[in-house]
């Protein structure tokens, strides 16, 4: 390979407050197009957040007019007349919380952000395998998430079926449904040009030394995170074409025979004649996007298992226990993940072989997670433990992960998913694993990586308000959850049960839930004045300010803005090895000699 | 203002001695992987609602087969004629073989206009029954991924060739790169050739 002599970055392009927006809009490199994933994603977090409270407010107080509605919306809105919310405005917001938390927040801040960001600094690399396909991940995603908010001006409103759209709801559905399936695609484009980048990136780049068995947890998350998403888009990418066809030109992929719609029966206009539609199958698109969405659910946990995992090791000064268990773990997860798809579908009928069967590998599943995680507690046996903010965060992970993992076996097996299916309960499960876990460990890794991304540290202060007023307050929204849903109430209602007998004594948990919800707004605001202010004032950092192990620790921070080392590192050793015995410090990074 | 070079990306031409790939031949190795779960995706969609159909093909409504057979003949002629593009470390590549590869896909995409503009006016639309919207659906999906192909191949004499005076190394790399697309794409259309036009 031909080198050249590098020319080496001026200050203003190692100072980040330097970050010019004209320089990053062209930008293919890693870092920068990791820090407009994370910007972006953090804003759709936001706005799904803001979406969740209008809900709140419905379900705690319905038919009450939201003070402040009529300035926001207009007094006489169609979604809000009066300040008071109609079921169809609360079914977008719901359809539209769940797609924009999942596809525009969580994974683009797991893989997008993290992702993008450190695993070529962990793998000692320049850059990406492709840097315009980087590039071409993040617009892509940024247009799937304009034409899913934008959706919300059309006249009927955003999509409403779900974020599942299911049909034969979503295809019968406004014009918000199509934009919902035309932002999908768009998101599609950027997974998959996402997975294949980091795929190569880990197979392709590792610097020399580098085995696959001395690559940090992190990157192994990654990378197994990677082969999901090439595998499970692709069939949602053509269930989303069909469902396209059967909005657009009216074929009826998804829609049984016999269908009447409010009273009259479905037809479509044929070359000028009226005819039936039917002949299609509504549990198909059940199949086809869970063949998606339950290795997605994998892919929402799995890089947040990595980070978890890098902060525990690095704070407890000790080697994770069990690392190639764990590795082997996360594969084997991988793999069973594309095989429990159909437990989403116990209550459609589908027969007891197929029930008993994914009831099996469901429960498979469940045995490589608690590896992952009993490994992970184990790591803690014995360490030395430094409490700070990232280390919070992290161990925070481990019991809400379990509270979250452990609620979700009922639903695993028929008998008792039959009851719960359609509860909150199904709701609390899994806000348990990705808000309370992986949003967890989501904010570890911010305040973690936040010195190797910026060259500065947070405040540690204002990081554990954030931090105990946050975890109190999670478990406040979801722990009344659990006692509304096996009690019973249904998660689709748009009046949060008033009108059932059987959730009249539940119901006053909807305000408390409420009010904690609000309450957990405003325990953000010190983390974004931590986030805006150590930006600009936090005090400098050093290369390895947590006296880390793994490569990107070798980079200055931050790294280079091109090609990120001064010379490329060498791995010689294992991703973390802590308190080695013999050396003279707690801490013998991969780097050294 | 001069913006540094960019970092050199390793193994971007050479393969990795380890893995034994380039990054391109790795990167649409997983892209057709990818790509056959969509295509997969689709054709167990057919399967599903083929066996959940009482009759089959649900009425008179039938693609012509003599126009599927035109287009397979057409990818084997893109086949052939990318694989005589290949050219070795010292010999020259040869810009005549990707133009007649970008004319068949061209012929490719040409008969399929002619045919949907065929089947349209005869009343074949979609939404006629499942079957006839599974064969738009699937025909229409490969052949834009036959319009992608005609784009990546075009772009080797336009835009490769020029630059593989300097450095032949890239050059292969492409045609070897689109080479995979064109073998996966026939493949793929042996399977749908098979099961919607002699069905």
């Amino acid at each position: 390979m031909t080198s050249h002599s590098p020319s080496l970055p001026s200050k203003a392009e190692r100072n980040p407050a330097a970050f010019s927006f004209r320089a990053a809009l062209v930008s293919t490199d890693h870092k920068v197009i990791g820090i407009l994933y994370g910007v972006t994603a953090l804003t759709f977090l936001l706005t799904g957040f803001l979406i969740m409270m209008l809900m709140r407010w419905q379900l705690a107080y319905p038919g009450r007019a939201l003070p402040g509605a009529s300035a926001l919306f207009g007094s006489n809105s169609a979604r809000m007349p009066g300040g008071v919310m109609v079921p169809e405005f609360y079914y977008q917001l719901g359809a539209m919380h769940g797609t924009i938390m999942v596809f525009l927040a969580i994974v683009p801040l797991l893989v997008g952000a993290f992702g993008t960001y450190l695993v070529p600094l962990q793998l000692g690399a320049p850059n990406t395998a492709f840097p315009r396909l980087t590039r071409l991940g993040y617009w892509s995603y940024l247009a799937g998430g304009v034409v899913w908010l934008s959706s919300f001006a059309l006249p009927g409103g955003a999509a409403q079926s779900g974020w599942t759209s299911y049909p034969p709801l979503s295809i019968i559905a406004g014009h918000g449904q199509t934009f919902w399936l035309i932002g999908m695609i768009l998101i599609i484009v950027s997974s998959i040009a996402g997975a294949i980048n980091m795929i190569v990136t880990i197979i392709q780049l590792r610097v020399i030394g580098l085995t696959y068995m001395r690559l940090p947890f992190f990157v192994w998350s990654q990378l197994v995170t990677a082969f999901l998403l090439l595998l499970a888009f692709p069939p949602l990418g053509a269930a989303g074409i069909l469902q396209l066809m059967d909005r657009v030109v009216d074929t009826s992929f998804f829609l049984p025979s016999g269908l009447v719609v409010s009273g009259a029966a479905l037809t479509a206009n044929v070359g000028g004649q009226t005819i039936p539609r039917g002949g299609g199958s509504a549990l198909l698109w059940q199949h086809l996007f869970w063949f998606l969405a339950h290795p997605e659910v994998y892919v929402l946990v799995l890089p947040a298992m990595g980070m978890v995992a890098e902060i525990l090791a690095n704070n407890a000064r000790k080697p994770l226990w069990g690392y190639k268990s764990m590795v082997y773990g996360t594969i084997f997860l991988g793999v069973m993940s594309m095989l429990v798809w159909a437990h989403h579908m116990f209550l459609t009928g589908m027969g007891t072989v197929i029930t008993a069967f994914f009831q099996a590998t469901t429960m498979i599943v469940s045995i490589p997670s608690i590896i992952v995680l009993t490994a992970l507690l184990a790591s803690l046996w014995g360490g030395a433990i430094r409490f700070n903010t990232p280390m919070l965060f992290a161990l925070a992970f481990l019991p809400m992960f379990g509270i979250g993992g452990l609620t979700g076996l009922p639903l695993g097996l028929a008998v008792t998913d039959i009851h719960l299916h359609d509860t909150y309960y199904v709701i609390d499960h899994f806000h348990y694993i990705v808000v309370c876990g992986t949003l967890s460990a989501i904010f570890g890794g911010i305040y973690y990586w936040f010195p190797k991304v910026t060259g500065r540290a947070m405040n540690e202060r204002l990081g554990r308000i954030h931090f105990w007023s946050s975890l109190v307050l999670l478990n406040c929204i979801f722990m009344p959850m659990f006692i509304q849903g096996m009690a019973g109430v249904s998660r689709r209602l748009y009046d949060g049960g008033l009108s059932y007998a059987h959730a009249q004594p539940v119901l006053k948990l909807n305000v408390f839930i409420t009010h904690a919800a609000f309450a957990l707004a405003l325990a953000q605001i010190p983390f974004i004045v931590n986030l805006l202010w150590s930006l600009r004032r936090g005090p400098r950092v050093e290369a390895n300010p947590w006296q880390a192990t793994t490569l990107e620790w070798a980079a200055a921070s931050p790294p280079l803005a091109q090609g990120n080392f001064e010379t490329p590192p060498v791995a010689h050793r294992g991703p973390c090895e802590y308190s080695v015995p013999g050396k003279d410090k707690d801490y013998t990074p991969q780097w050294e000699q | 203002m001069t913006t540094p070079r960019p970092p050199e990306i390793p193994y971007s031409v050479t393969p990795r001695p380890d893995t034994g790939f380039t990054n391109a031949q790795l990167g649409m190795g997983l892209f057709l992987v990818a790509d056959l779960m969509l295509f997969g995706g689709l054709l167990s969609s057919y399967v599903l609602l083929r066996v959940n159909a009482g009759v089959w093909p649900p009425d008179q409504h039938h693609p012509v087969a003599a126009l599927g057979a035109l287009k397979t003949g057409l990818l084997f002629l893109i086949v052939a004629a990318t694989n005589a593009a290949r050219h070795g470390k010292s010999s020259p590549p040869r810009p005549l073989f990707f133009w007649l590869t970008a004319l068949a896909a061209l012929a490719f995409l040409a008969t399929t206009g002619a045919e949907y503009a065929k089947a349209l006016s005869q009343g074949m639309a979609p939404g006629v029954n499942t079957y006839i919207g599974m064969f738009y659906a699937l025909t229409a999906v490969h052949a834009l991924h036959v319009l992608a192909g005609l784009v990546a191949t075009l772009s080797i004499p336009i835009l490769a060739v020029p630059l593989g005076k300097t450095d032949p190394l890239r050059l292969a790399s492409r045609r070897s790169v689109t080479a995979m697309y064109w073998y996966f794409l026939t493949a793929v259309w042996f399977v749908i050739f098979a099961v919607l036009y002699l069905a």
